[in-house]
């Protein structure tokens, strides 16, 4: 019998009978092929890789890291919980030692739902490896270091606003450039929040980049950086919608470049995220990353429509990829300095943003005043409109896990005060100090 | 009348059952000539019968398990189309991989090549192979390649007659599994064909005319032609009847745990109304996996007969048997030895019991009742850890659809079952233990043979259909026909049922024990459908056995 090196967890949950929408790319059909193939190869016999159903993911695990407006329990179904509690349960495998590491194949996937969601956008209503990181931070310890490298094709948005001012979570995130596909974000300029400044990194990749450009970014951005920052536990939100088979996007990674990217990234838990070729990719990525992850040959992994001309980059994007990558290592490098510049401004800072859903189609005005806290990551106030629901203004107040008693008491202040305050239908407090979450309506 | 034997390692059994009822039980030592045990527990079971009454004769045989375990079987090689994945294992037997390639829609993405096929065949003789077994990935999505190499190796090698192809032996998704089920199939019809022959003709010696019937892993039958063809399906199939003369004997109501206790191991079986369980994937065939449908069993090398010993201070019984309980003549103490010394047992020599267990009882310093007594907990104990893990495991079996991801699965057992030597001193025992009601049957020693007599013929086959490709098919009965785009589950199921009438079988025992449906969406627009239906056969009996005698004890209240 066949036996994997590494032990591997395997959360496999295609959710056969649950759709968006009977022709949506995020439907029944999505990993049909996938568990036709992990069934055909015999993956679940091998001794070592080990398959799970997924949890179940609570009301208080969506609160410690969203604000679901108007609530969690009214807004979020459970197709959503359980794709989450495919992560939990991944996360559990990993840090109660059952496995090396584990990978959750699950849908929908998470990484476009903000800190603050009306309604579902790129697919995602709530972040399942977010929910999962602030899960972990809660029952395993608030001081792990925990880096989640982001290879969808497109930008991990909603991950990188969850985790923009906490320098515990470092986000890097390679996906093609914002200017020529959804979300339309994603600049290397992005950098992080004022208390975290240099732990968001993203690298917009150009059209067309191949294994070349993605092993170029890994081998002289992502280890170096990982390297630094000696993270507890690594996540790779696994993302296949790079390759070059897939309808929505113009990249050009093979299954071959994804299964090497996962050997040597090694990652302690891996998350499916996007991935629409279903046929032609689906199958072969995933099992790549199944064998990689589990320390068996992936050699012999060939897409059906593959040739050797996939691999060619142009020398062109060979350079623009360089030139980024050697910028965001200079900000890397220079991020204390960053940090205690802006410190030193204010006392808060206030960040605008506009974030428009295009699966439910609402805009969402936010104002994010962030404390320049020098004990903590601060305290995070967003007012948020949006537009169309049937709900007004509502105001959101986040204490971070390493929160400091100033910016804890501050937060319950502004919650006291606001709950009487009725341009706000809605006020939501989240102190992940002490996992409570309270809300109220005006 | 039937006739049932079941022949063990120890033990052939036999036995005849008219009108509801076992009319006649015989016990025979196993000896090491096949045939031989069947036809002398024939003549001895019809001794005062006319052999003209007999209307069934159903033997469960240790034939394959044995023909494996020895390696008694003929040299098989592998020819396998892997195409790209996983790179398959070619060391455990003689194996030549060739190009060629299905894809999971059963397209075909790449031809084989015929003076490939030809130079495998060749490498394969040339090291002594005589028999091949061919497997193709997904080949249960489109079978062609596997026929097409197979049509080469016949027009190429005319002494390369007993060739297996994977799909006709499973239509499930598993690779691997397949290959070692091939292998194996191909590798046991030399010595199947000789042992159906010498059956035959020696039957026909005692005059019995009547149709015969080979048990198979999955608790029902086979008759000898199909035998023939699909030697390993027979694989297991002590165990199989085992499991089937439960049913028999007793009313497997709700849910309901069997526990045979024999000499070397305790075997576990499980049954919900009536219907014993399968292992979803296939059984074990000499530790691979393989794709043969079984009943679900789970051994505890614990049984009357392990070797109780002192390990660390504390009692240590099995998995080892060194011989049988020091009453009749073993050397060692076993739990039956135990039993015989509280005088829950009358068996063999008494004094032989109390003798192998002192030593025991001085080195921990107890009396011999103390002993005894600790030693049928700990057994006990052993069982009940073991009945713990397979619920577990059981109730996380993997799934994949919301809907049965939020549905309760409990395993709760309502009642025991319990057979075999043993069972009538520590049934009580562990039922208290598990705060169970329980049965023991009465003809509990020659359930097997009871299990073999009555068990009825099954059969399974899976229908795929693909409307964009345009055609379903299914696999296992080599059918492959056209269909419109307009084809759905229940005109899927209509013919899936459809063929296994065809086979001989009455429409209303037929059921559909799995059925799926995905539309194929490409741009935004459905152009088609996925279908697969599984129709069965289910195991189960042909005649049923009058029940009285069969004591049931409920379970105290607390």
């Amino acid at each position: 019998m066949k036996r994997a090196k590494n032990k591997l967890g395997l959360i496999f949950f295609p959710a056969f009978d649950w759709s968006i929408s009977p022709t949506h790319p995020e439907r029944e059909e999505r990993l049909l092929y996938t568990k036709d193939q992990i069934e055909e190869e015999g993956i679940l016999d091998i001794a070592g890789i080990e398959e799970y159903n997924p949890n179940i993911a609570t009301v208080n695990d969506v609160n410690r890291t969203h604000f679901c407006v108007p609530s969690t329990e009214q807004l979020i179904t459970k197709p959503h919980f359980i794709s989450a509690g495919g992560a939990l349960k991944a996360a559990d495998l990993v840090m109660q030692n059952q496995v090396d590491s584990a990978f959750a194949i699950i849908r929908p996937p998470g990484h476009h739902a903000f800190k603050i969601t009306h309604g579902t956008r790129g697919f995602c209503t709530i972040n399942n490896e977010a929910v999962m990181v602030d899960y972990i931070r809660q029952k395993y310890g608030s001081d792990l270091k925990i880096a989640v490298v982001d290879t969808d094709a497109h930008h991990g948005d909603g991950t990188q606003d969850i985790f923009y001012h906490d320098p515990n979570v470092l986000h890097i995130c390679l996906h093609q450039d914002g200017r020529t596909l959804f979300p339309g974000t994603g600049f290397t300029k992005h950098l992080g929040g004022p208390t975290a400044k240099g732990y968001t990194l993203n690298l917009p990749l150009p059209p067309n980049t191949t294994d070349q450009g993605l092993h170029y970014a890994l081998d002289n951005l992502i280890s170096p950086v990982l390297n630094d920052f000696g993270p507890d536990l690594i996540i790779n939100s696994a993302g296949q919608d790079n390759h070059f088979s897939d309808p929505l996007t113009n990249m050009n990674i093979t299954a071959q470049g994804y299964a090497k990217l996962n050997d040597k990234l090694n990652p302690d838990l891996a998350i499916l995220q996007g991935g629409y070729a279903i046929e032609t990719s689906l199958p072969y990525t995933n099992l790549g990353i199944i064998l990689a992850m589990a320390g068996l040959d992936y050699s012999n992994i060939v897409e059906p429509d593959y040739g050797a001309e996939i691999k060619k980059q142009s020398p062109k994007i060979t350079e623009q990829i360089k030139r980024e990558v050697d910028f965001l290592i200079q900000q890397w490098q220079k991020r204390e300095q960053l940090i205690s510049k802006q410190l030193s401004t204010s006392e808060y800072q206030t960040i605008n943003k506009t974030i428009s859903y295009d699966t439910d189609r609402i805009t969402d005005q936010q104002e994010i005043k962030i404390k320049l806290c020098t004990s903590c990551s601060g305290l995070q106030i967003t007012k948020s409109t949006a537009n169309p629901v049937n709900y007004q203004q509502i105001k959101a107040i986040s204490i971070p896990f390493n929160s400091c008693k100033q910016c804890k008491q501050d937060g319950y202040d502004e919650y006291e005060k606001t709950k009487e305050n009725s341009s706000f239908d809605f006020c939501y407090l989240q102190d992940k100090s002490n996992d409570k979450f309270i809300s109220s309506k005006s | 009348m039937r006739l049932g034997i079941d022949i063990g390692g120890t033990h052939t059994d036999g036995v005849l059952i008219a009108d509801h009822k076992i009319i006649k039980t015989t016990k025979l030592t196993t000896n090491n000539n096949l045939s031989s045990n069947i036809l002398n527990t024939c003549e001895k079971l019809l001794r005062d019968q006319d052999p003209q009454n007999i209307k069934q004769v159903t033997l469960s045989t240790t034939l394959a398990t044995n023909t494996i375990i020895e390696n008694d079987y003929s040299p098989t090689g592998l020819i396998l189309i892997p195409g790209p994945g996983l790179k398959p294992d070619t060391k455990s037997f003689p194996t030549e991989t060739i190009s060629g390639y299905i894809n999971h829609r059963g397209q075909e993405m790449e031809k084989i090549k015929t003076q490939e096929v030809i130079k495998a065949a060749n490498n394969l003789i040339n090291s002594g192979v005589k028999t091949i077994a061919i497997c193709a990935k997904f080949s249960t999505r489109n079978p062609n390649q596997e026929l097409q190499v197979k049509k080469i190796i016949e027009d190429n090698f005319s002494n390369l007659t007993k060739i297996t192809l994977s799909h006709q032996l499973s239509a499930k998704l598993n690779f691997p599994r397949r290959k070692i089920t091939t292998y194996f199939n191909s590798a046991l019809i030399q010595s199947q064909q000789e042992f159906i022959a010498n059956i035959k003709s020696g039957l026909q010696n005692l005059n019995i005319s009547a149709p015969i019937f080979l048990l198979k892993a999955d608790g029902g039958t086979m008759n000898l032609k199909q035998a023939q063809k699909l030697p390993v399906e027979t694989i297991n199939s002590g165990p199989s009847a085992s499991i089937m003369g439960i049913l028999a004997l007793t009313e497997a109501k709700k849910t309901t745990l069997g526990i045979d206790i024999g000499g070397t191991t305790t075997d576990l079986s499980i049954f919900i109304d009536q219907e014993p369980l399968f292992k979803p994937k296939g059984i074990k065939i000499a530790n691979h996996n393989s794709s043969i449908r079984g009943l679900y069993t789970e051994s505890i090398g614990c049984g009357g007969d392990s070797l109780v010993q002192i390990e660390n201070n504390s009692l240590k019984i099995g998995p080892t048997r060194k011989g049988p309980a020091a009453a009749l003549g073993g050397n060692y103490p076993t739990p039956t030895d135990a039993l015989i010394v509280l005088d829950e047992m009358q068996l063999g020599n008494r004094k032989q019991s109390f003798n192998s267990l002192k030593p025991l009882a001085k080195e921990l310093n107890i009396s011999m009742e103390a002993l005894a007594k600790k030693i049928v907990t700990k057994f006990c104990k052993q069982i009940k850890r073991k009945i713990a893990e397979i619920t577990d495991k059981l109730k996380s079996q993997p799934v994949y659809t919301i809907n049965e991801l939020l549905t309760d699965y409990s395993l709760d057992f309502d009642q025991i079952v319990g057979i075999g030597g043993p069972a009538p001193a520590l049934i009580p025992k562990l039922s208290a233990e598990l705060d169970l009601s329980y049965t023991i049957p009465k003809h509990s020693k020659t359930a097997n043979a009871v299990g073999a007599a009555l068990a009825r013929k099954t059969k399974e086959c899976t229908l795929y259909a693909d409307t964009k490709e345009g055609y379903y098919h299914i696999p296992q009965l080599g059918v492959k026909e056209k269909v419109d785009p307009n084809f759905n589950l229940k005109k899927a199921k209509q013919i899936a049922i459809n063929n296994l009438k065809k086979e001989g079988f009455q429409q209303q025992k037929i059921e559909i024990t799995n059925q799926q449906s995905f539309n194929l969406v490409r741009g935004f627009y459905t152009t088609g459908k996925i279908l697969e239906v599984t129709a069965q056969i289910k195991p189960g009996l042909e005649a049923a056995i009058c029940k009285r005698g069969v004591k049931k004890y409920e379970k105290s209240k607390k």
